[in-house]
């Protein structure tokens, strides 16, 4: 990133290609659009770009361009709320309570390759309608599997909130694949 | 160990921060409470699917569209500047319309009073003396008009075979002409 920041020809294409695959996934599965995610995706590069003057040196390059992604994503779920364009919560965990429901009956020990994506594509919707604040602290812990540390600076909030937000999140994910989960456990 | 600090145990177990007499207390209630039980394998299995979720790759064409936007967005200041450029004879044709719509409106509305100062504004007549045909009598009330007012012209002002000119301190105006008057300093506005 140094390199970027006094414009190196060459690092600035190397850092997007480095980076390219761990911000696209972040911001997927914030927002569970993939059309979307690769477009913001790429503004989060740009933005890195734009602002490579401003990359403190010495901090962790990965924490700077999450902690940009992460705000671009909550801007866009904000926006989506705003313009109300997007699926409402409850019409969300409607159809994730059907998808579920359906998977369930249908699982009988053995797993096909549509069961398998048809129960990611339930996780990913279950993992949607987590509220926003507590989605991006799951994402980035059990997702990208950063430590607390690095996700209290990405979202700019004390280490104990973080905490309190990721056990939040994962209650609440349990609480929505409950009948997957319920039907899984059965013997 | 009670249920509810056992289940409290869950997030740090799965992220294998418990000291050991943390973890001997939670495995020994797990072995006897089958709820607790359940509840935690219902709770590891969630985050098991959501660590299984496979990785979203980028677009093939990722890095190109990231290249252009990026080049794109350090040379917008550009963009934006002949952006404004293109629309400012635009912006100051509808001031300078804004203006002249107000100035009549004023105008029309205007009670004559013999200019307090040169710095006031005056209306003065071009190919006639300097100073308006309908000039108030010295006794004329506010608000009350001349007799003459309203003869000549539908808004009772002006002669509507006159040019009037409108005298400001700052501005001149004359068919979207600058015009200046006679004496050199103020502009002048012609209707
Ligand atoms: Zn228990």
């Amino acid at each position: 990133m140094d390199r970027v920041a006094v414009d190196d020809q060459r690092a600035f294409p190397e850092l997007v290609r480095r980076f390219q695959g761990r911000v696209t996934n972040l911001v997927s599965r914030v927002l569970n659009d993939r059309e979307c995610a690769d477009d913001l995706a790429q503004e989060v590069f740009v933005r890195v770009f734009v602002h490579r003057r401003n990359y403190r040196h010495g901090s962790k390059f990965s924490t700077w361009i999450f902690t940009i992604a992460a705000n671009l994503a909550k801007n866009e779920i904000r926006r989506r709320v705003r313009r109300r364009n997007w699926f409402s919560l409850d019409a969300l965990e409607e159809t994730l309570k059907d998808r579920l429901i359906q998977l369930a009956d249908s699982t009988e020990g053995r797993e096909t390759t549509l069961e398998r994506e048809q129960l990611q594509d339930a996780v990913g919707r279950a993992i949607a309608t987590v509220p926003e604040k507590y989605r991006l602290a799951l994402v980035l812990r059990d997702i990208e599997g950063l430590p607390y540390e690095e996700i209290a600076e990405v979202l700019g909030i004390p280490g104990g909130t973080v905490r309190s937000r990721i056990n939040r999140a994962r209650g609440m994910l349990k609480h929505k694949l409950q009948p997957l989960l319920a039907k899984a456990g059965d013997p | 160990m009670i249920c509810d600090r056992a289940r409290s145990l869950f997030g740090a177990c799965w992220d294998d921060e418990l000291t050991q007499a943390e973890r001997d207390g939670l495995e020994g209630h797990l072995a006897t409470c089958p709820r607790c039980r359940t509840e935690y394998d219902h709770f590891s299995r969630s985050l098991e699917l959501t660590a299984a979720l496979p990785r979203i790759e980028a677009s093939a064409d990722f890095l190109d569209r990231v290249l252009v936007r990026s080049r794109r967005a350090t040379t917008a200041p550009d963009i934006v500047r002949e952006a404004g450029s293109r629309w400012a004879p635009v912006a100051v044709a509808a001031a300078v319309a804004v203006f002249v719509v107000a100035a009549m409106f004023v105008v029309s509305n205007l009670q004559w009073r013999a200019p307090a100062s040169s710095q006031a504004p005056r209306m003065v007549g071009i190919e006639g003396p300097r100073e308006p045909r309908f000039a108030p009598t010295p006794d004329a009330k506010p608000g009350e008009r001349h007799p003459e007012v309203g003869r000549g012209s539908p808004d009772g002002l002006f002669d509507p075979d006159k040019n009037v000119e409108f005298v400001l301190g700052s501005a001149a105006v004359d068919g979207g002409r600058v015009k200046r008057d006679p004496e050199g300093q103020q502009p002048i506005i012609t209707f």
